[in-house]
């Protein structure tokens, strides 16, 4: 083959590669998920404070159950629910510690609440998120989360609600703020009610001084005592987290707490599905009526709320990001944000 | 004109989308590469053709703020043509004592890019290619502006795969005279492993295409290619 032939030839291939590449460029990350046990800590070049507060967080999401009697059956949205949920909180909440767990068993539960307790100090702020099967037993009237390596009707390889409050407990009497959210089955049972006070229309600033100042340890619930969805309109998400993570990604304000964001996901969610979601604190851990409070990231911090000297985040407006918070979009971005790990990739030249 | 007005709103419309990037500090990236290359081409009037192998070495430093990035690429290695050579064009450096010649090559790219889009950018290169005919007193300085674009897809938490399209207008100089016009494209496609969250490898195929129209009438096809083996360190 001479030369001009070889050249020829090689810008087909060259532009078969190239109409290949425009097209797995712009497609949808379809083959991001794995569905592997994964243990993964993640370090962020910004981290968000309040008072000095580190904000932490363990995600878990269980779909793919082992139970060889089929009484638990695996789950669809469980893990796409955690990834997204750790994407927005590292990409939007400045969370600086975020451990994802994926189909976890019970060890792998207890060891992560444990690995936390010893990371927490006293200013902190935890997060700790579950999504999976969770279970009622009537007679008992006992909750558990429902590990992946559950078997059957053994209730031994559960994870008691007792067990969950224990744990939390720990991490409570350690730091701030704590912020249980539970998207599975019967994860109501998991809470006392309480009520706190919505910020007043003035003077917001002292009022979101003062809850951060409180200790709280506090618990959101995907529903009652009662079943809930693990999909909601083809969103890849359940329903209550589909609604949490938008009411997370379209919040507008530079901080809300962690009733705010209850409110708004409850009334959301039981606008569009039969399911309840619950909110309060967990007893006996200490809580004294304080917030768990998130602040964004990528909104100007001194249009309103909390004084500018209190918060030690770096803000920037993007043009035209302000959201109509009554319109809910699509499905929240759990690929759309860049990650850190492709902050570095290759140079490219010419 | 029009067209390009219409590239320009089309980036424009199809930019803006819901994705807010992290806030970030500047994050500063260090790489080093290796090429086992192939250098083909074409002395066109003649006809004569030449061929040669050789490698090329390259490092990176790369910069990225958000969706912003810029970077400066220094490349550099040595080719030996056994049979024919790429035209010494208005030189009068006495021909090669040997068939064997060996040409060193450089390259240096100041390159400048913004994310669009999530996963694609648009980039421009600053390009410099110098080749210097080793033992013989002749050097051959291309130089000019480029642009392209590049994007990544991720295929599982340790893999990504990349690839980069562009096209580039050189001015050709010898003995700092002008002595003629070129124009190149280049392609790269390739993996990406993330070993940590600092370090990562990867494996490309590159290929660089460039036509050289020299004032003396004479034109030149040259094409260099191969694969690309290197390594990234972001602390």
């Amino acid at each position: 083959m001479n030369y001009a032939h070889k050249v020829k030839a090689r810008n087909l291939w060259l532009a078969t590669i190239v109409i290949s590449l425009i097209g797995v460029c712009t497609a949808t990350n379809a083959l991001a998920a794995s569905r592997g046990l994964s243990l993964q800590a993640t370090n962020t070049t910004q981290t968000t404070t309040y008072n000095g507060s580190t904000y932490r967080a363990l995600i878990i999401g269980n779909n793919q159950y082992q139970d060889n009697t089929k009484r638990w059956l695996s789950l669809n949205t469980a893990i796409s629910d955690a990834k997204a949920v750790a994407n927005l909180l590292d990409t939007h909440y400045g969370f600086s510690d975020i451990v994802l767990l994926e189909n976890a068993t019970r060890s792998t539960i207890l060891h992560a609440l444990n690995n936390l307790t010893k990371r927490v100090n006293p200013k902190d702020s935890v997060l700790v998120y579950y999504a999976g099967h969770g279970y009622l037993d009537t007679e008992t009237n006992t909750g558990y989360w429902i590990p992946v390596d559950a078997h059957g009707e053994d209730h031994t390889t559960y994870l008691r609600n007792s067990t969950i409050r224990d744990e939390l407990s720990i991490i409570a009497s350690r730091a701030k703020h704590t912020l249980l959210i539970s998207d599975s089955c019967f994860s109501g049972t998991l809470l006392r009610n309480s009520t706190r006070g919505a910020p007043p229309a003035t003077g917001q600033d002292r009022y979101y001084q003062k809850v951060a100042d409180k200790k709280s340890v506090q618990i959101i619930a995907a529903g009652g005592v009662e079943y809930v969805d693990d999909s909601y309109s083809n969103s890849g998400h359940s329903p209550f987290t589909y609604f949490l993570l938008n009411e997370l990604l379209h919040n507008d304000r530079p901080v809300i707490t962690a009733s705010e964001l209850s409110a708004n996901v409850e009334k959301a969610v039981a606008n569009n599905t039969p399911q309840v979601p619950e909110s309060g604190v967990l007893q006996g851990a200490g809580d004294e009526l304080g917030e768990f409070i998130f602040l964004k990231l990528d909104i100007a911090i001194d249009v309103k709320g909390i004084p500018n000297e209190k918060v030690n985040v770096k803000v920037h407006v993007r043009p035209g990001s302000s959201v109509d918070k009554n319109v809910i979009v699509t499905p929240p971005p759990a690929q759309e944000a860049q990650p850190k790990k492709y902050r570095h990739l290759p140079l490219p030249t010419l | 004109m029009k067209k390009y007005l219409l590239l320009t709103g089309l980036i424009l419309v199809t930019s803006n989308t819901p994705v807010v990037f992290a806030q970030s500090p500047i994050q500063i990236s260090l790489g080093a590469k290796i090429q086992p290359a192939n250098w083909e081409g074409d002395n066109k009037k003649g006809g004569s053709s030449f061929d040669a192998s050789g490698g090329q070495f390259r490092l990176d430093l790369r910069l990225r703020k958000e969706r912003f990035y810029s970077g400066l690429s220094f490349q550099g290695g040595e080719f030996e043509f056994d049979d024919g050579t790429p035209n010494k064009v208005f030189s009068n450096a006495p021909a090669a004592i040997s068939d064997k010649v060996t040409i060193e090559r450089g390259e240096f790219d100041w390159v400048f890019g913004y994310y669009f889009w999530p996963q694609v950018s648009l980039f421009v290169d600053l390009k410099s290619i110098t080749n210097t005919w080793k033992n013989e007193r002749y050097s051959a300085k291309y130089s000019g502006l480029g642009i392209g674009v590049t994007g990544f897809n991720p295929i599982n938490d340790h893999w990504i795969l990349f690839g980069s399209l562009g096209f580039v207008k050189l001015n050709i100089e010898s003995s700092g005279d002008k002595i003629g016009d070129g124009q190149g494209s280049a392609f790269e496609i390739g993996g990406l492993y993330n070993i940590n969250e600092t370090i990562n490898i990867t494996i490309s195929l590159k290929t660089q295409h460039n036509v050289y129209e020299f004032d003396d009438q004479s034109e030149q096809e040259h094409d260099i290619g191969g694969l690309v083996f290197g390594m990234n360190f972001t602390p």
